[in-house]
């Protein structure tokens, strides 16, 4: 049995939003295993980036436990909160918005080997830097030029060459291909992937897209209004489907394919008569559904 | 069916410091009454530049030439800047990807609808608020006037997405160009708007240009396509025949870089390189350093365009007699299956 890296213990996040009280996540619990990807797919609005802030422990928590490595984030001292900012690292979806545009690409990857106190000099750090773009498949010159150089697929492996250079241990990738072609989000599925091979790294994919989690998710967790509505093994949850939601869900994900297309029949979600509360049922293993 | 539509010979250069890029590259197309037609590449392809061209709203310091763009029976470049706005007004409406840059955001949804209307309909008073309302009821948004006070920032994407459709649909146009509609929304309301999209074209009569990167949103939508790469059209057929009788490589790259959930494959397929520099005109066929089946001859001459049916065209040196047998690979070999079973049914178009 793998060891869990994460535990969510009944995960509550709630806003206050002109006198209404909005429970953007809501009693949600699930684990991450280390080195596996959970895949987090749901709405917008549906609590997918509240849940990875709060994981991250840059964003609030209004009750409920996070268990990183069995203890929890709430009981850390300064020193350990210091090294799990470094273990833990994020990666955007808008990766025009999450670079620093007046400040080289060197610069932005650099800052967190400083910040941690990483390489013994000024030149470790630069060979570090040069190590890490060729690592996310950059020039070496791309060093000293700026992020407005580069296409969107090639900022998004700024983004991600500056998340590992510190050499965290988990990522939060927030939709990370949303915004890129779709040839180019093939390019950096595969990336992650190997990353993740290479360093045993452990990740939590948040999108939208259930086409391209299923690709890189060990684990699917299926967010509907704050809540968890069905989490199980990938294939489980893409082949047999059990919440309304999620086949709502899978029947609308576009193929490439006329034939497929003008037959397909999407699955309208009706929330009214769904069970959108309640209590996670284990229908078969590790396979849950809200009844 | 009648050309609403034609292209011929478009080319679009813009100055750069760095010297001229060339975004458009003697594009021919046409866009047949009452079709939708898939325009697909990826960014910075010229897809977005071609029919911006066609609606003359390109910056002032692009160049464009072409031998004919014509819209029914008159030809848009021998167009007075009035004639040419009251057609863009009217008889050519755009869809963009972002409703959100697109809307005004001090202004509340339903004012915005109404200036439409009083444009076009000369409408006043509670004729105007009536017709406003209808408008919104008339894309499926439920209580309509609660979305009329709305600001845009106070709907949601797939809301904001309707309103902009509304607001194209109001002068009557012949033409939608929907520019990337759905890609910043979710499956769900991706799927929805497609669906509205095609309820509309059925209602008003139109003749529908989509613009996208997703082919599973083209396998949907499209009646015919046109695959762009580095500003040229490199193939163009009917859906059929691009999705199961595909001929260029780059349509094979770009066909096999849609995930397919039904198969566990641990890498995804991705196209090797990058897109040409478009400061560069290019010697040859623009994609030959990242096409696996390229010949010699892709790096000295431009290829010929082969047609291979009524509808069927391709730009690439593999379709000329003299190249060598070749096969393609296994996933398009498949596809090349399913479009023989079709033509033995009959029903290939």
């Amino acid at each position: 049995m793998t060891k869990n890296l994460f535990e969510i213990k009944n995960l509550s996040v709630h806003f206050h939003k002109n006198h209404h009280l909005i429970k953007a996540v809501d009693q949600v619990s699930f684990a991450i295993p280390a080195g596996t990807t959970v895949g987090i797919v749901g709405e917008s609005g549906s609590g997918k980036t509240t849940t990875g802030r709060a994981i991250a422990k840059i964003g609030p928590i209004t009750s409920g436990e996070i268990l990183f490595n069995g203890q929890s984030l709430s009981s850390f001292t300064r020193q350990q909160t210091y090294q799990f900012r470094r273990q833990v690292q994020m990666v955007f979806q808008d990766p025009f918005a999450a670079l620093n545009p007046r400040q080289k690409v060197g610069t932005t990857i650099g800052e967190g080997l400083e910040n941690f106190h990483l390489g013994a000099n000024r030149h470790a750090r630069e060979t570090k830097i040069i190590d890490l773009l060729a690592e996310v498949g950059l020039p070496s010159d791309a060093i000293n030029r700026f992020p407005h150089e580069f296409s969107g697929g090639q900022r998004q492996r700024i983004g991600i060459a500056r998340a590992l250079a510190v050499a965290p241990k988990f990522l939060v990738l927030d939709e990370p291909i949303s915004a890129l072609d779709v040839s180019i989000q093939a390019q950096i599925v595969n990336l992650l992937h190997n990353i993740q091979q290479q360093q045993q790294l452990t990740y939590m994919f948040i999108a939208h897209d259930l086409s391209m989690v299923h690709h890189i998710s060990d684990s699917i967790v299926v967010m509907y209004h704050g809540k968890i509505v069905e989490t199980g093994p990938t294939q489980l949850v893409y082949h047999h489907p059990l919440h309304p939601y999620t086949k709502a869900l899978l029947s609308a994900v576009p193929h490439a394919d006329p034939i497929y297309e003008q037959h397909k029949r999407i699955i309208n979600f009706d929330s009214t008569t769904a069970v959108t509360s309640g209590h996670l049922v284990e229908k078969e293993a590790q396979h849950f559904v809200l009844a | 069916m009648s050309d609403i539509i034609k292209i011929k010979n478009l080319q679009v250069t813009f100055p750069d410091e760095a010297g001229p890029i060339y975004a458009v590259r003697g594009v021919n197309l046409n866009l047949k009454h009452g079709e939708t037609l898939a325009l697909v590449g990826e960014s910075g392809s010229g897809k977005s530049v071609t029919t911006h061209a066609l609606l003359g709203i390109l910056p002032k310091d692009a160049e464009v030439t072409a031998d004919q763009l014509q819209f029914e029976h008159q030809d848009l470049q021998s167009l007075s800047e009035k004639d040419l706005t009251l057609i863009r007004g009217s008889q050519l409406a755009l869809v963009f990807q972002d409703p959100l840059s697109a809307l005004n955001p001090t202004m509340r949804v339903g004012k915005q609808i109404g200036e439409v209307l009083k444009y076009h309909e000369h409408l006043h008073g509670k004729k105007l608020i009536a017709a406003v309302n209808a408008e919104i009821k008339a894309v499926d948004l439920d209580n309509p006037a609660l979305i009329a006070s709305k600001f845009p920032h106070e709907l949601s994407g797939g809301q904001r997405q309707r309103v902009m459709i509304a607001m194209a649909l109001i002068g009557q146009p012949k033409v939608l160009i929907a520019d990337e509609p759905t890609t910043a929304l979710d499956v769900t309301l991706q799927a929805q708007i497609l669906d509205l999209i095609q309820a509309q074209k059925q209602k008003h009569d139109l003749s529908v240009i989509f613009i996208t990167h997703d082919l599973g949103i083209v396998a949907n939508i499209a009646d015919r396509v046109a695959i762009m790469y580095a500003g040229e059209i490199v193939e163009v057929g009917t859906a059929n025949e691009i999705f199961y009788y595909p001929q260029h490589p780059y349509t094979w790259g770009l066909l096999d870089s849609v995930p397919d959930t039904d198969d566990d494959q641990e890498q995804l397929f991705t196209l090797p390189g990058t897109p040409p520099d478009l400061h560069q005109k290019s010697k040859g066929d623009p994609f030959a350093n990242r096409n696996p089946y390229a010949l010699t001859i892709d790096f000295e001459a431009t290829p010929p365009v082969t047609q291979l049916s009524a509808t069927h065209f391709v730009k690439s040196w593999l379709l000329d007699p003299r190249t060598p047998a070749y096969e393609p690979p296994v996933s398009i070999q498949k596809r090349w299956q399913t479009y023989r079973a079709l033509a033995k049914e009959g029903t290939h178009d």
